[in-house]
């Protein structure tokens, strides 16, 4: 019985040494989901488009909660405008981190003129997400993009 | 009764270290018979609950409020037989019901684990006491694709459906055993190679899982009882995924384990396990889970 303690003991000691370096003196409490705010302009390279971003709900690291997200779309005046006739946007995130894409990426609808939102964006968990928001053409090549960063 | 519980302690050791981590890996620690042993079944069920998660560029521990719980119960199936005087095969399994719960949301799915099958040769046996040369094993490892990866469709929340890598592999593993009575030390390691695949909707290219456990086993002589404490490392290297230009990052995780062992009679023997992988190392890209363990062990000879 006393060597049994002493092995527990020498365990322990091991264990609280070894956890100098231990997960649990990194402890961050999750902060609550919710919407953003509106994005700084955003230029497309190749085109002249601009755009904004919004999350209206989310991002939500939950492939059973969608996120909803309001793009605005602006001419090189800065005049909101209707995307070009056989253009469409799509949303692609990827966890670079994970080595996983986005579970669902949703798709768009014009609300209004130059105003898009998609209301079906299922992504796996919360993290270090790689946004990207895609100029496709009916053939679904990428005519061009932008991307951003996001942790939630 | 030594004998009996130094069997009893190599039979089980399989059926603890079952890393079960978003986004797959294979048990750190597999099964290895002792000598005389004819077969040995070892079932077990493993409750699993996540703490939360560690990214990769930083050490925060991102501990999961209140009502976001991911829990997975699994049963587990270690089984093996020898072969003549110094080879051994080996199987292990399971069967996975995970479920996933927030914002007073819950949905489950099942699913079976990834399958790893070995052959185990006894490369240096120790035919007369040494006071230091270990026995030495040397194992052949076969992962063979029967669970549910993160790049298959997923229903679950922070990989909650995933039970393995689903990918073929094939590696090796090592394990060398001492026996000090009453203190028994085992250490283990194991290399996989995992091939690459097409998902459904996408490729994922070959990459590693790596583990390296260690235990020590103390006998005690109040009702045959024996402790075992223990440590795993896991690693999954970095894999590239065509849909995605940059490669994943690395994923790695440590284990702590501490165990009871109680030889029932000179066949069965009952052990429990509380693992966690929230106090030490340096994990990164990993969910960190705390798993309890109830193992019951049968052997043949």
């Amino acid at each position: 019985m006393k060597k049994s303690i002493q092995f527990l003991l020498v365990y322990f000691s091991f264990i609280v040494l070894a956890a100098c370096d231990s997960p649990r003196n990194h402890r961050v409490r999750n902060a609550d989901d919710g919407g953003g705010s509106e994005s700084e302009l955003q230029s497309f390279s190749q085109s002249q488009m601009q755009i904004k971003r919004q999350w209206v709900s989310g991002p939500f690291g939950n492939v059973k909660k969608a996120s909803s997200l309001m793009v605005f779309v602006y001419d090189s005046s800065g005049e909101l405008m209707s995307l070009p006739t056989g253009l469409d946007i799509n949303f692609y995130a990827t966890m670079p981190s994970m080595g996983h894409a986005l579970e669902q990426p949703g798709y768009f609808t014009e609300i209004s003129k130059g105003v898009y939102l998609n209301n079906g964006i299922l992504l796996n968990m919360a993290g270090d997400w790689n946004m990207e928001l895609w100029l496709q053409d009916a053939n679904f090549e990428i005519k061009d993009k932008v991307q951003w960063a996001e942790f939630f | 009764m030594g004998r009996v519980l130094l069997i009893f302690i190599f039979s089980i050791t399989g059926a603890w270290a079952q890393a079960n981590s978003c986004c797959g890996q294979t048990p750190a620690s597999f099964l290895v018979l002792y000598q005389h042993q004819k077969y040995t079944l070892s079932p077990s069920f493993v409750y699993t609950q996540s703490l939360g998660r560690v990214y990769g560029d930083s050490e925060d521990f991102y501990v999961w409020p209140k009502g976001k719980e991911r829990t997975i119960n699994m049963l587990n199936l270690n089984a093996g037989m020898a072969l003549g005087e110094s080879g051994q095969l080996f199987v292990s399994t399971g069967y996975l019901m995970s479920s996933y719960e927030e914002s007073g949301q819950q949905t489950s799915a099942q699913h079976t684990s990834d399958t790893l099958l070995g052959y185990t040769y006894e490369v240096l046996p120790e035919y007369t006491y040494s006071p230091w040369k270990p026995v030495v094993y040397l194992s052949a490892l076969v992962n063979v694709p029967t669970g549910h990866s993160i790049y298959d469709q997923n229903r679950l929340s922070e990989g909650g459906d995933v039970t393995g890598h689903n990918q073929w592999g094939g590696g090796f593993g090592v394990s060398a055993r001492k026996v000090l009575f009453p203190v028994t030390l085992l250490v283990q390691a194991k290399v996989l190679r995992l091939f690459s695949k097409q998902f459904a909707q996408t490729e994922v290219s070959g990459f590693y899982d790596s583990s390296l456990a260690g235990f020590v086993t103390y006998t005690t002589r109040l009702w045959d009882i024996s402790l075992t404490a223990g440590m795993t490392l896991n690693q999954l290297s970095s894999r590239q995924v065509s849909t995605i230009a940059q490669a994943s990052g690395v994923s790695r995780v440590s284990t702590v384990l501490v165990s009871v062992q109680k030889p029932l009679n000179d066949d069965v023997s009952l052990s429990f396990a509380v693992s966690d992988q929230s106090l030490i190392g340096d994990p990164q890209n990993t969910l960190l889970n705390r798993s309890y363990n109830l193992n019951i062990s049968y052997n043949y000879f």
